[in-house]
């Protein structure tokens, strides 16, 4: 539900059994010991990079709305909210 | 001149001495692909009007400046269909970006453009890059040149097959396991992964974020630096690029492998090995002894856990950067008045198997409860996996080894995702611990490329290409053409 | 301060805690966004028009952290007695929503730019003090607005990213509150300290400083902690309180009649008074929160964060005990003055001038802050100005002017400005002081009133009433009174 796939019961299954079988494989994972080891995120040594608080030119909405399946020339457009089921 | 055959030097020369133009060069090109590409379906599409205008202002260039005109002015290039061009649609071959139109051009192809390239089309790959055979396509597979019926690897088989087929003499790709070196060894090609966050990824779409770079597919390794030199460097808009100064791949080119230290990872070597493929590899060995190189044993025993971290990290980072393709903004929407519905709709008939797959494993593996035993663990692997190089380059150089354990398979061969991955078994420890790598043609197995891979320290990649250079120079290899190219030229 | 009737909460918080604890959200007040270049001025903008690949989520775009936001979010820390580690990183927040354009929000979850502050506030009379959990940046969201009234009967959203992406600071609090009061000063007092190290501009009507509060009760007799409910949509202090104070009638009339308190999200609806149940726990979200691996991560040495707290100014509670101090003025008055920055400074100026403390404070609070007010334009940006306030207090203070005639110049000049003196000079408004002159108008007054003369004379205070006006009307105004009040007294008693 997290992925928000929409599969049908067919995928589901043939999915289901899969993932089964790559989570089976990547177990071996488990063995390794990590003790006193610690985590990457990511490679390289950098920090700090930031930028300064300068403002750049924008998109604007013509062109910011020139990819929208559904727009009304100023906003983008999406169909109701049903209560909760947004959430997860 | 024909592109066909040719390396970007030498079309650079012939544009300068006037024996060529741009929009010559272009029309050879645009001819070629018409004829390849029917067997290949290596582009998505081709980009004529953009392409008339930058050969244009090539020549201009050209004739302004003829020395002093970058290497890259007015040579065609093939972008993979991951990298965003303003006004150019770019789909990653998904049907979930079916109709998506960048508003602005990625820094990488930007210094492309700004060095004259000419962009002649969009490759085809893997559906946002997920895959090693490009039969992960939604818009179709892609034919390898040396054998249509067979893959090209992936996932950016397009741009692999596309300098194989002699389209073009360089094309970009973008490599997060072994996404450039694979099909490059597949295709008989120089594909080469630079070291992570030497290339901007700003406009590239991302699959996993930690491990993908840009590189260049070309036919030579002078012309792969020379692609790469182009490319590479800081860019302020992507905060995991390095700010360090990018050393010249071509000032030391040429230096040879004399006394160089040459470690050889024995895990490398295993792993379901074609051997055809060991074969032609360890005569590679023999030519690098030849040269001057001492060979070394070395042991990298967490090779075997590198794929299991690979298929946590990766699916887990792209499960969160495929989440914007929900319908809202751009590309495909499947309508629905319930706006979940709309979502499940256009993700479910959006994206492809492989990628729902990975996007599957990834949320998995970042759900509360399955974090520490899958994501956090994968971490600190990664970590053990990094350290193991950086202790094996105390002692050595650089590592070769065979880019892939087998060479081309035929289309629909393997249908059981695990033995798909495994083609990265050997390419993806090197984006798991950021370092440059490249593959460089070394013989036929069965009658199809062979690839070794050279590997160095982080920011070492001008000795990837020293070494790889000095290899290619000793053998002919590279002057091997695909059938295909041989009959388009 | 206002609440002075017995209310059912008060009354449900005679057998009942409450345990509260609030989540404010505070905007930035960068130039730019928190990861792009695009204006954070997302109101000033048409829909849609501020906004760039990176705050719209397209394919292929990164992050790229402003300076500016991690140097504000450390001075709030600062300001809010946070210790600030030395490590930070963004991570990724992982949910759907249609504002919310790449699927997830930058956010902070295991190593928050700072932790462990505190904030204290007086409360009728008592100190109370609000432990600070952390303070951590994250990036807004876009926003959406519904075809019809109600978002459950709508059938089209529209959404607007002139929003997404503006640098967000979450302010947590701990839940040391414990009545509905509490929370309603903490939330002035926080937003207070916010505006006045100019982080924030404090607008609550256009959410640019959003609360939330988790709420439970606990009877006074059980120690253990009640289930906690989460209360949102409330829009301002006013909201807040009452919104507090009917969730604590709710729960203690729940748990009043035996039945338990379930988790859960609750909206105040404003028009109805009372908080309405949006989410219960089954749909608590699963985040899946990870390292953003497009940002690498934070190192803010020593160095950086002490350069941060130089920049600080004195800030509020410090500058107002000092006021005491230097000006003797009262807690009170030295509160009120330093409740903005612009209000304190303006203060010391004038003293610097020259106004005596107590004077100065009297006129800034009084009519000072009525002229501000009604003309809706600071004494600072007014035309008189603060030196041409100082210079009316002097024309007083030196007894050259009246009072009534001050005030009076003061609300002519407040707006066009010009200079008292000369204006003074011009219109001969000077006090009328001189004994001899006053002592002729004091005769003629008794000899035209001799009623009021006699009847005080035979003990009636108020008949002297009548005499002074008759001085005053005859000096236009300007008369010293309280000389004219003693030479009178002085003439009658003889």
């Amino acid at each position: 539900m997290l992925a928000r796939l929409g599969l049908d019961e067919g995928e589901r299954e043939r999915f289901g059994a899969q993932l089964e079988a790559i989570l089976d494989h990547i177990s071996k994972l488990q063995q390794v010991d990590t003790s006193d080891v610690s985590e990457m995120a990511q490679v390289g040594e950098l920090v700090n990079v930031m930028r300064d608080d300068v403002r750049e030119p924008c998109l604007g909405a013509e062109r910011a709305l020139s990819n929208a399946p559904a727009g009304d020339g100023r906003h983008f457009v999406v169909g109701a909210i049903q209560e909760n089921e947004l959430d997860g | 001149m024909s592109s066909t055959a040719s390396t970007i030097t030498a079309l650079a020369a012939s544009l300068r001495d006037g024996s060529s133009s741009p929009r010559e060069l272009l029309a050879q090109t645009l001819a070629h692909i018409d004829a390849t590409n029917t067997r290949t379906h290596a582009y998505l599409r081709t980009t004529r009007e953009l392409a008339e205008r930058q050969a244009d202002a090539a020549a201009r260039t050209l004739r302004a400046n003829p020395e002093s005109a970058p290497p890259m002015c007015g040579i065609p290039v093939a972008l993979k269909d991951v990298l965003c061009v303003d006004g150019v649609e770019t789909t990653a071959s998904s049907r979930v970006l079916g109709g998506f139109t960048p508003p602005y051009t990625g820094t990488a192809v930007q210094r492309l453009f700004d060095a004259g390239a000419v962009c002649v089309g969009k490759t085809n790959c893997d559906e946002f890059a997920m895959g090693s055979s490009n039969e992960n396509s939604a818009f179709g597979p892609v034919g390898n040149p040396w054998d249509v019926e067979r893959v090209p690897g992936g996932s950016s088989g397009g741009s692999a097959a596309s300098v194989a087929a002699g389209d073009v003499p360089c094309a970009l790709g973008s490599d997060t396991g072994g996404s450039i070196r694979q099909p490059a060894s597949l295709c008989g090609v120089v594909g080469f992964k630079p070291t992570y966050g030497r290339v901007s990824r700003y406009g590239l779409i991302a699959f996993a974020s930690s491990l993908d770079q840009i590189g260049p597919f070309a036919r030579s390794v002078e012309d792969a630096a020379i692609v790469y030199s182009t490319i590479a460097g800081h860019d302020p808009r992507d905060s995991t690029s390095d700010p360090r100064a990018v050393d010249d791949p071509l000032l030391r080119l040429r230096d040879g492998v004399a006394g160089m230290r040459l470690g050889v990872p024995k895990e490398y070597f295993g792993m379901g090995i074609d051997p055809g493929v060991r074969e032609a590899v360890e005569a590679a060995l023999r030519v690098l002894e030849g040269l001057g190189a001492t060979l070394h044993h070395v042991s990298l025993p967490s090779t075997e856990v590198g794929l299991s971290t690979y298929y946590i990290i990766a699916p887990a980072e792209c499960s969160s950067n495929l989440a914007r393709y929900d319908g809202v903004r751009f590309g495909l929407r499947v309508e629905h008045p319930a706006l979940i519905d709309m979502y499940l709709r256009t993700r479910d008939q959006g994206f492809g198997p492989e990628v729902k797959r990975r996007v599957m494993l990834g949320t998995y593996a970042l759900s509360s409860g399955y974090y520490d035993a899958y994501y956090r663990k994968a971490q600190k692997v990664r970590t053990l996996i990094a350290d193991e190089f950086t202790r094996v380059f105390a002692d050595v150089d650089a590592l070769v080894s065979p880019t892939s354990p087998t060479a081309a398979f035929p289309m629909g061969d393997r249908d059981d995702p695990i033995s798909m991955y495994m083609c990265d078994v050997v390419t993806l420890p090197v984006n798991l611990a950021g370092l440059p790598g490249i593959s460089v043609p070394c013989g036929f197995a069965g009658g199809l490329p062979v690839g070794l891979q050279v590997i160095a320290p982080r920011f070492e990649d001008s000795r990837v290409f020293r070494v790889a250079h000095a290899y290619e120079q000793a053998t002919e290899w590279h002057r091997a053409r695909s059938p295909l190219a041989e009959a388009a030229a | 301060m206002t609440q002075t009737a017995e209310t059912p909460a008060i009354a449900a918080l005679e057998r009942y805690e409450a345990v509260i604890g609030l989540e404010v959200h505070a905007q930035l007040l960068t130039v730019s966004k928190m990861f792009c270049g695009c204006s954070a001025a997302y109101t000033d903008a048409a829909p849609n028009d501020n906004t760039c690949p990176v705050c719209l989520g397209l394919p292929g775009v990164l992050p790229v952290i402003n300076r500016q936001a991690i140097e504000y979010t450390v001075r709030t820390a600062l300001a809010l007695e946070c210790e600030i580690p030395e490590f930070t990183k963004f991570d990724r927040k992982n949910y759907f929503y249609p504002d919310l354009p790449k699927g997830y929000q930058i956010s902070q979850y295991d190593t928050p730019l700072s932790r462990n502050g505190r904030i204290e506030f007086p409360v009728g009379g008592e100190t109370v003090r609000c432990g600070i959990t952390r303070v951590h940046l994250e990036e807004d969201t876009g926003t959406m607005h519904h075809a019809g009234d109600v978002l459950q009967s709508a059938t089209q959203s529209f959404v607007d990213f002139n929003r997404s992406g503006v640098p967000l600071m979450e302010i947590v609090g701990e839940p040391d509150l414990r009545t509905a009061e509490h929370a309603r000063e903490y939330l002035v007092r926080l937003r207070q300290l916010l505006m006045y190290i100019g982080v924030n501009d404090g607008n609550l009507e256009k959410g640019s400083f959003r609360c939330d509060a988790n709420i439970s009760l606990r009877s006074r007799e059980a120690a253990e902690l009640g289930t906690k409910v989460e209360v949102k949509n409330m829009n301002s202090f006013r909201a807040v309180h009452r919104a507090l104070e009917s969730e604590i009638e709710r729960q203690a009339a729940v748990l009043d009649s035996g039945a338990v308190i379930q988790q859960e999200t609750r909206g105040w609806v404003e028009t109805r008074g009372r908080t309405v149940s949006q989410r219960s726990k089954e749909y608590a979200h699963d985040y899946r929160y990870f390292p953003e691996p497009d940002l690498p991560p934070l190192r803010l040495d020593s160095a950086f964060v002490e350069r941060v707290r130089a920049s600080l100014p004195e800030l509020p509670p410090a500058r107002a005990r000092r006021f005491v101090d230097q000006y003797g003025l009262n807690a009170y008055d030295a509160s009120v003055l330093t409740s903005t920055r612009e209000d304190a400074d303006t203060y010391e100026e004038l003293v610097r001038l020259g106004v005596a403390a107590k004077l100065a404070a009297n006129w800034l609070m009084g009519d000072v802050a009525a002229l501000a007010n009604e003309h809706r334009l600071g004494l600072r940006d007014s035309g008189l100005g603060i030196a041409g306030l100082s210079r009316l207090l002097g024309l007083l203070d030196s007894a050259r002017i009246n009072g009534p005639t001050a005030k009076e110049l003061l609300t002519e000049l407040y707006v066009r400005g010009g200079d008292p003196e000369a204006i003074v000079l011009e219109r001969g408004l000077g006090q009328v002081s001189d004994e001899t002159e006053l002592e002729a108008l004091v005769d003629a007054a008794i000899a035209a009133n001799p009623v009021a003369a006699t009847d005080f004379r035979g003990g009636k205070q108020q008949a002297l009433g009548q005499l002074m006006r008759h001085v005053k009307e005859a000096t236009g105004g300007r008369a010293d009174m309280p000389l004219v009040n003693r030479l009178l007294r002085e003439r009658l008693s003889r």
